[in-house]
């Protein structure tokens, strides 16, 4: 099936918010009570019942010396090398047949590997730490909307046309063409963020500033060959020495059991 | 026939308890573990609960035991960490003697023997290794950076593989093995009759034989 993307243009986005309330209104997710900082950045981070959030950022010395205030929406990125999806041992984090990371709730058990390797720090847990009963949550594409068809929440709220959801092919050309404009307007360090990084993302961004300026690590990395070692040695391994053992014991119980039963019949002899 | 006691009623405890920990501790933990029974398993997220209870009541009851059992714990972790020429006898007869050789040949042993002595250190060192991996994992997941717990996790899995044959090597020995006829019924009533003790922790036998007759 053609992968689905959404594509994300900073430089249309007027931080408005509504693509953050849309979210929380079809997910059903509740408000959070929080405290002013002194920004309208708010609620202050991501949390198992805020999947998008505008992140606010002031720039005060830009090359021709104004002020800016850059606005993103910050969310699962859904990654084509997606570090959750590697990490997660039950298989609740998995890759949807459009592109997107899915996960089964129900199959979670809490373990929170994926959000100890997630470059981005998106995926969120919820529940007790101490005991450990905790389950995960993030952005899911809307996959109940995108799979009957209708585009998600955040992009049928943008009132700026900021937030475009469609095919991945057509949302890099749309990206790509973007970005030149950007850039003949003066904009040089313009980027479309998510055209290769981690294998293609399906959230995408116009930046029209470097990434580290919007919060976006510029070389995201995947995790290392850590769960390659885990899953393809000692996985394996673990197995092959209790098969060994097993056998050896086998060996063991057979060879000293006929020795012994030998030299009790030489006693009695 | 004529019974001695091998074990005493509290350590008895303790090993059975911590044999029904170590069976949940390695059972919850294999469900993170092995994706097809987490993923079954994993459903309400009781998993890593009963992973911590565990782990917390073995802790406990080991330090249960330590209190109310001080000399003797302390007289036995230092079993561990000594070793001697003895020991050497026993690593040069065992081959023979675990595969059915003659029992004879096998130097009179203490009150654990070498093997048993090697397995307890290796109880020891794994305790300590799950501890520190573990707590590092849980309590300090979000303080310690992604490296350390990457590294907590992979000596978490290690030590597992590691304990979970040394667990199936001590099952073995323990209650299968030919020469071990009394191991297990030792662990469970406490005593052993003195035929057993003499073919297998001889230099024990007599020094509590002494002990007794200058009691008496």
């Amino acid at each position: 099936m053609t992968e689905k993307a959404l594509l994300i243009d900073v430089s249309k986005c007027t931080g408005c918010r509504a693509c953050q309330v849309a979210c929380k209104e079809w997910n059903g997710l509740p408000a959070v009570e929080t405290t002013c900082t002194g920004t309208y950045e708010n609620p202050p981070d991501l949390s198992p019942d805020t999947w998008n959030k505008i992140k606010f950022t002031e720039i005060g010395s830009t090359s021709d010396g104004t002020m800016r205030w850059l606005f993103r929406s910050e969310r699962c990125l859904h990654c084509t090398d997606a570090s959750c999806v590697e990490v997660c041992p039950t298989g609740a984090v998995y890759h949807h047949e459009l592109g997107f990371v899915a996960y089964d709730r129900t199959k979670c058990t809490g373990c929170g590997y994926c959000t100890q390797y997630c470059p981005f720090n998106i995926p969120q847990l919820s529940g007790n730490k101490l005991t450990g009963m905790q389950k995960m949550d993030k952005c899911t594409f809307c996959l109940d909307r995108v799979a009957n068809g209708l585009e998600p929440a955040c992009s049928k709220a943008c009132p700026t046309g900021a937030i475009s959801f469609g095919n991945r092919g057509d949302l890099i050309l749309k990206g790509s063409s973007r970005v030149n404009d950007l850039k003949s307007n003066g904009y040089s360090n313009a980027y479309l963020y998510g055209e290769h990084e981690l294998g293609g993302l399906h959230t995408m961004y116009v930046l029209d500033e470097k990434p580290e300026v919007y919060g976006l690590p510029a070389d995201p990395q995947y995790v290392p060959g850590y769960e390659v070692v885990r899953q393809d040695i000692l996985k394996p391994l673990g197995w092959a020495l209790i098969a060994a053992a097993a056998g050896g014991f086998a060996l063991n119980f057979l060879v000293s059991r006929s020795r012994m039963v030998k030299a009790g019949k030489k006693e009695e002899e | 026939m004529e019974e001695i006691e091998r074990f005493r009623l509290s350590t008895r405890v303790l090993h059975w308890a911590i044999v029904i920990f170590t069976c949940l501790l390695g059972a919850s933990g294999l469900c993170i573990y092995i994706s097809q029974i987490g993923g079954w398993v994993g459903q309400g997220g009781y998993v890593g609960y009963i992973h911590r209870v565990c782990a917390i009541l073995f802790v406990l009851s080991a330090v249960i035991y330590l209190v109310t059992n001080f000399k003797s714990s302390i007289k036995f972790l230092k079993e561990a960490f000594v070793w001697g020429l003895s020991d050497l006898g026993w690593a040069l007869a065992a081959p023979d003697y675990y595969f059915g050789g003659d029992p004879e040949k096998m130097p009179p042993q203490e009150h654990i023997n070498t093997g048993q002595k090697l397995y307890w250190l290796a109880v020891i060192i794994g305790v300590v290794v799950f501890l520190v991996t573990g707590i590092l994992m849980w309590a300090f997941r979000d303080i310690v950076s992604e490296s350390v717990f990457m590294w907590s996790l992979l000596i978490h899995d290690v030590a597992f593989i590691g304990a979970m044959v040394m667990v199936a090597l001590h099952l073995y020995l323990g209650s299968i093995h030919p020469v071990m006829t009394e191991s297990l019924k030792s662990m469970v009533t406490g005593k052993a009759s003195i035929e057993y003790c003499e073919h297998h922790h001889g230099r024990w036998l007599r020094h509590e034989l002494k002990k007794k007759e200058s009691e008496s």
